[in-house]
Formats: C-alpha cells, sequence, structure tokens
C-alpha cells in the first residue's frame, strides 16, 4: 500500500498538501507536533484532520499529535546560551525546533516502515528559516540517512492559489488578515516573537544560508544521535540499517 | 540569496508606523523577559532561555533603535505636500510650465517661496 509521512499543523499549506497527498497515496500519515515551549490551541489540528477525513474518508488518513520537548531540548535548548553567542540569531531556536520535529518523523516512519516523507513548505513563506531552499536541501540529507525521500508538494504552489483551492474544496479558511488565515492553526508564540522585527518593522531575518548550513549540519548529528538512541532504548538497531549504523542496508 | 528576507523585507515603513513598531515592541520584549525570568525561578532551563531570549531582543533592540535594516521616512518623502518642499528626484519639466520660464529649481528645492508667478 502506498504510504506517505507528512509534518502536518492544518494551515494552508499542510492542509494542500494533504489534499494533494490523498489523491496519490491510500494513506497519509499526518505528523503534529507541539515543541512543549510556547505551542498553543493544538484542537484547531484535530478539526482540520477531521475536515480531511470527512472529505476522503476516516481509512485514507493517520494522524499522530506528540511532543518534541526532550529531542528539541537536546538540539538546541540545552547550549543555548552558548549557540546564540556563536549565531548571534533567533533561528536557531526556529530551525531547532524543526529539527527536533524532523527527527521525531524520521522516528514514525522507521518505525512504521514509511519511506516517503513530506512537509508543507512553501516559497510563499520563504522568509521562514527552515523554508529556505538551503535548509529544505539539507533536511532531505538528512532523512536519506534512513532511505527516506522528503518531499514538499506544495512549494511552487503560490498562496492565493492554495486559498482558492482550498475554498472550493469547503475546507474553513479562518480570518484572513494581510493574506494569511488565522484561527485554523496551533499557535507558536516563539516563532511569532522571532519575526515581530519583520512584522513590525519590515526588517529582514537575520539568517543567512551560510550560518544555517553550518547549525543545520552541526545539529543533524545531534538528531542522528537521538534517532540511534530511541531505538537503543528500546533494544532494537535503527530499522533499516546495520546493527554497526555505518550504512543503509 | 544571502539572506531569505521575505516580500516585505527592506520595504520602507513610514515615521508612523517606526514609531508604533517600537511602541509594540519595547513593551513586549520587556514583558516577555519578565515572564520568563519569573518562570525561571523554578527552572534552569527556562532561565537558559530567559538569558537568551535577553541577549536576543537586546540585540534587536539596538539594531532597531539604530534602524539598521530598517527604511523610515521614505514613502513620506515621496509625498509632496502643497507647503513643503517636492523631493528632489520629482521632475519640474511641469512645473517649469506652471511658474514661468525663470523658474528657480533650487529655489524650491530649497523650500523657499516659489517665485511669483505675477
Amino acid at each position: 500500500m502506498a504510504e506517505i509521512a507528512l509534518m502536518f499543523s492544518g494551515g494552508i499549506d499542510s492542509t494542500m498538501a494533504a489534499c494533494l497527498l490523498a489523491e496519490r497515496y491510500e494513506r497519509v500519515h499526518l505528523l503534529t507536533y507541539h515543541n512543549g515551549h510556547g505551542t498553543a490551541h493544538m484542537g484547531k489540528t484535530r478539526r482540520r484532520v477531521d475536515e480531511l477525513r470527512a472529505r476522503y474518508g476516516n481509512e485514507r488518513f493517520e494522524h499522530m499529535l506528540t511532543s518534541t520537548k526532550s529531542l528539541m531540548e537536546t538540539v538546541v535548548v540545552d547550549d543555548l546560551v552558548e549557540t546564540y553567542a556563536d549565531y548571534r540569531s533567533g533561528f536557531i531556536w526556529c530551525m531547532g525546533c524543526k529539527l527536533a520535529m524532523h527527527t521525531r518523523s524520521a522516528i514514525y516512519c522507521l518505525e512504521n516502515g514509511i519511506t516517503e516523507m513530506s512537509d508543507g513548505s512553501s516559497g510563499s513563506t520563504q522568509e521562514m528559516v527552515e523554508q529556505m531552499l538551503v535548509s529544505l536541501s539539507l533536511i532531505r540529507t538528512f532523512y536519506e540517512h534512513y532511505g527516506i525521500s522528503f518531499a514538499t508538494p506544495v512549494y511552487d504552489i503560490p498562496r492565493e492559489e492554495e486559498q482558492a483551492d482550498l475554498r472550493s474544496r469547503g475546507f474553513r479558511m479562518g480570518l484572513q488578515v494581510l493574506g494569511r488565515n488565522v484561527g485554523i492553526q496551533p499557535s507558536c508564540y516563539a516563532g511569532l516573537l522571532y519575526y515581530a522585527p519583520y512584522m513590525l518593522f519590515h526588517k529582514a531575518p537575520k539568517h543567512d544560508e551560510a550560518a544555517v548550513a553550518r547549525f543545520i549540519e552541526d545539529r543533524s548529528q545531534r538528531a542522528h544521535a537521538l534517532v540511534e538512541g530511541w531505538f537503543a532504548q528500546r533494544g532494537k538497531p535503527v530499522p533499516g540499517r546495520t546493527p554497526s549504523g555505518d550504512g543503509v542496508e | 540569496m544571502p539572506c531569505c528576507g521575505g516580500k516585505k523585507s527592506g520595504k520602507p515603513i513610514s515615521r508612523v508606523q517606526y514609531i508604533a513598531g517600537r511602541v509594540v515592541f519595547t513593551p513586549l520584549r520587556l514583558a516577555v523577559s519578565a515572564g520568563l525570568h519569573g518562570a525561571g525561578l523554578s527552572s534552569p532551563r527556562i532561565r537558559r532561555i530567559a538569558s537568551f531570549w535577553d541577549q536576543l531582543s537586546g540585540d534587536w533592540a539596538r539594531s532597531i533603535a539604530a534602524k539598521e535594516g530598517i527604511l523610515v521616512g521614505v514613502e513620506a518623502a515621496d509625498v509632496c505636500t502643497v507647503d513643503g518642499a517636492p523631493p528632489s528626484h520629482v521632475a519640474v519639466g511641469a512645473l517649469d510650465a506652471d511658474f514661468g520660464s525663470d523658474w528657480d529649481e533650487k529655489a524650491w528645492v530649497d523650500d523657499e517661496a516659489p517665485p511669483d508667478a505675477a
């Protein structure tokens, strides 16, 4: 059976991605995370899952809502001040959070034998550090380590086109404010704070490609160690890899 | 592209927007700091986050005060008011015709009274 996992918040991009994937795959695993550091209103995602199931059928979607708090703490929070002294930018928080989510997603895929992973990254929100092309490229490399492919099915679809498409499919669109749809997905207060200078002053977020690439490459090592540790704690080797962990079988 | 930016990055804001932004940003920054330090009393991890926030938002506050990467007042300067001087890049050909051939462009740019057309 063709299956794929999708990082899912219930916002415009991930809902559009879920629709497109539901038309191509027999089963879509929707993965929703809260990081335990300023995320709220997770129930909004559940409502969106209900909408998707009503439209495409219950059996089409599997939904997991779980915490990435401890993973995020290892990836970035435990040495946050030292890391900030190195990078001098708040992107380390958002990227560290996202990397923790990808770590948990890789674990989910490995545990469930899923070889295709995706998210709702969009070129319309390229100001977000985790949706820069360099970030997506390195995330793809991270998954390849486990024999998992990574795709961004809605990256090239303009936001307006997504909004019109979802509206025509009958999805709740929330309140539209300055081109954004408010009230349809969980809130991330830390993320809002990071982009406050951009929203208030049109000040470009400080995350240049070289620094972002250095950060992801460095923290991917921690993420890999977390994946190994996850399976080691359960007395299992990482699925699809040799017990020594030196390559995909 | 060295920095990804976003659609609004580097676009000018008016002085009113800049002041309003600071009115929002400063209390927000201090409130978050106070909240984190309060919560940090019982958690070393949150104390670490509070310290991170203080450094990050302090760097932001300094760069916002210095207007680094912020274009302020450009839109306002593009608006030509009756009593004010037009910006120097405004074409003056049409004005020349209105005020006659002895119109002194420099006088207008320097915000002096235009020559009397009569």
